[in-house]
């Protein structure tokens, strides 16, 4: 069990303690620091002592000093309890502790419990250095999303963890008029946003008083559907006095990727929706250089306008995939950007279908339509895989994320791991159910504004419009 | 204990706050057509200027409409959110109805006009007699010759004390199922 010193301890404790340092008894008083209200000492004891952790406790963060398990009883996760028991009892929203740069297993016992590397003391220890490791104190943020056609809300934990998601779509009702209608949208929302929230508390079994941050899609996406979202984040904000976070929708496609595993960085994204095509680098959380973007047409508004020339219902880009896997690419439709730049164009490709469903049409020919779709869509993807390969070529990527509602395309998948295997690339894609409009990825794109407290006030406007990317 | 009147209907952001029947403060702000950005700064000083905290709410009354529908849903959203987390009884009331009770005793149309037509409806003692409704300007004075019973008030204003005895006679409802009302029938759905 794990229990605070006494003075009956001292002598174990010292023990112990020159298990870290021969000078243990003279560098540190511990009768003072069982008697300080500033710094304790948490044992464990299983019949006798067998480790102790030393902690300080400053205004605005907690000092993990000492750490030491008795050398008979390591690999018994009491060291693992230890840290457990700081991080339990600590009030301030961080730790920090030193640990030698040898010391391996110390180090990943730390990862573990999500500390993270902040700084290095060279030559700490006479000739060893010293790394800074911090952990911050979990964040739980609330995300809403509510820009098109789902009414979503969603807890997630430090940015990575979903704690539970409620998704109320909407797909049904507007298939029955081809397309999203938005005044139907708006409509709906408002009709479900309290249940939306019912669901999500009910299934987190959390409390909104719980939560760190409410955080909302602000932009982009249909107006009148954002404005639903973002007025029930501000109520949420003013009636549990939490942090109000405008988070950019496409921030949050990027950000799903965290849900399945920590980004790091350098790493190059490659950005497709309705909206957005663009191979984007990221040298770190919101810092990011567009290396190339479409000229004209989105790759996923391309795939929705073949949709409807082949007379397929809404959603088109999922119903192109699936008619395109009974089909054989044997049309003759023109190669977009035939070159080496980094930018995209698929106007020319989506008018080379309709030409061509248009001129055989008129001659009376009828169109295969599964090979016209397996055309088209391989030579889409072709070029969205051939202009990755192409950037990772020219400036030597390890990572890839995708992002964005086309990443849900399995043709699209299959390729860029075909790619990235050959490439020896990491490749990260979120779960298809993470790749659709949803408010986990909200709360994950969240997490770093949370960090850098870049919050918004009650009067954060719903823009149907922004572009994301301000190359920083 | 305070009860809370929001209306977003119109132009306008309107604010009433009651101690029991009474007001307490009102606010009326012009937002130029940007109730998103206006109505929570707006609410949020009206609190703070009376030393009211948001959780001393007792009571939602919110105007459903009919009037701009990206403003009552505005409204509506603050509504909802605000009794279903504070978790305090809301009661609605239609935007004409609020109009009608400045007319105890008198058979009266309340209008409320947009660009193309006029939403109306007729009251006998302030009671709605019928379904609102929507006509276009032309259909609206045809109907306006062959009604003799009523007479045609234009551009009410809120009667705020009057509203404050009102309150107590409406029924709460059900926070999931409070919904504008639009009255209109939109262009997918014809």
């Amino acid at each position: 069990m794990i229990r605070e010193a006494n003075k009956n301890d001292i002598q174990s404790i010292i023990t112990l303690g020159k298990l870290l340092m021969d000078n243990y008894e003279i560098l540190f008083d511990i009768e003072k620091i069982i008697d300080d209200d500033y710094s304790t000492i948490y044992v464990y004891e299983d019949e006798k002592i067998l480790g102790f952790v030393h902690v300080e406790y400053h205004i605005d963060f907690t000092d993990m000093i000492n750490i030491v398990v008795d050398e008979n009883n390591r690999g018994k996760h009491i060291g693992s309890k230890l840290i457990e028991k700081v991080i339990e009892t600590t009030t301030a929203d961080r730790i920090l502790l030193e640990v030698r740069r040898s010391n391996e297993v110390a180090i990943n016992l730390y990862k573990k419990y999500n500390f993270k590397c902040i700084s290095e003391r060279i030559n700490y220890y006479g000739n060893e250095d010293a790394l800074i490791m911090e952990r911050n104190k979990d964040v739980y943020i609330l995300g809403i999303e509510s820009s098109c056609d789902e009414t979503s809300m969603s807890i997630v934990k430090n940015g990575s963890v979903e704690i539970a998601t409620t998704v109320f779509t909407q797909m049904d009702t507007h298939a029955l008029y081809g397309g999203v209608v938005p005044e139907i949208a708006s409509r709906m929302h408002t009709e479900s946003i309290t249940l939306v929230l019912e669901d999500l508390l009910k299934k987190s079994n959390m409390k909104i008083e719980d939560v760190d941050a409410i955080a909302v899609t602000y932009a982009p996406g249909l107006l009148g559907s954002l404005l639903v979202g973002v007025e029930a984040a501000k109520v949420l904000s003013l009636v549990y006095n939490k942090p109000l976070i405008a988070t950019h929708h496409i921030a949050g496609h990027i950000y799903a990727n965290s849900l399945v595993k920590k980004m790091e960085f350098p790493l190059l994204a490659l950005v497709v929706s309705g909206g957005h095509t663009e191979l984007v680098e990221m040298k770190g959380d919101y810092s990011f250089k567009v290396l190339g973007t479409t000229l004209d047409d989105a790759v996923g508004e391309c795939f929705d306008k073949v949709a409807r020339v082949l007379g397929l219902p809404y959603p088109g880009g999922p119903n192109v995939e699936k008619l395109a896997r009974d089909g054989k690419h044997t049309y003759n439709l023109p190669k977009p950007m035939d070159n080496d730049e980094l930018n995209f164009s698929f106007s020319g490709l989506k008018s080379a279908v309709i030409n061509l469903s248009h001129n055989e049409e008129q001659r009376g020919n009828e169109i295969r339509k599964a090979d016209l779709a397996k055309t088209f869509q391989d030579i889409a993807i072709d070029e969205l895989v051939r202009k990755t390969k192409l950037a990772i070529e020219k400036y030597g990527y390890k990572r890839l994320i995708v992002a964005g509602g086309v990443s849900a395309s399995l043709a699209l998948r299959d390729e860029l791991e075909k790619l990235c295997n050959d490439l020896n690339v990491d490749l990260s894609i979120p779960p298809i159910k993470y790749c659709t409009d949803n408010a986990t990825m909200i709360a994950c794109a969240a997490y770093p504004q949370f960090l850098k407290k870049d919050f918004a006030d009650f009067s954060l406007s719903a823009k149907s419009q922004e572009y994301f990317f301000k190359n920083s | 204990m305070y009860k809370l009147f929001i209306d977003t209907h119109d132009k306008e952001i309107v604010y009433c706050l009651y101690d029991g029947d009474t007001v307490l403060d009102k606010v009326i702000v012009e937002s130029g057509r940007r109730h998103g950005d206006t109505a929570m700064p707006t609410l949020d000083s009206l609190l703070n200027k009376n030393n009211i905290k948001v959780n001393s709410l007792s009571e939602i009354i919110v105007v459903t409409g009919p009037g701009s529908f990206t403003g009552v849903r505005i409204g509506v959203t603050i509504g909802k959110m605000l009794s279903y987390t504070l978790n305090i009884p809301i009661k609605t009331i239609t935007s004409l109805e609020l109009l009608s009770i400045s007319y105890p005793n008198e058979k009266v149309i309340i209008t409320i006009r947009d660009q193309k037509g006029v939403y109306a409806g007729l009251f006998d003692d302030s009671k709605l007699v019928g379904d609102l409704f929507y006509m276009n300007t032309c259909e609206f004075e045809d109907f306006l010759k062959s009604e003799k019973d009523y007479s045609l008030k234009e551009n009410n204003e809120i009667n705020f004390e009057k509203l404050g005895e009102k309150i107590n006679s409406l029924e709460s409802i059900n926070v999931h199922l409070v919904k504008p009302c639009y009255v209109k029938v939109i262009e997918a759905l014809k």
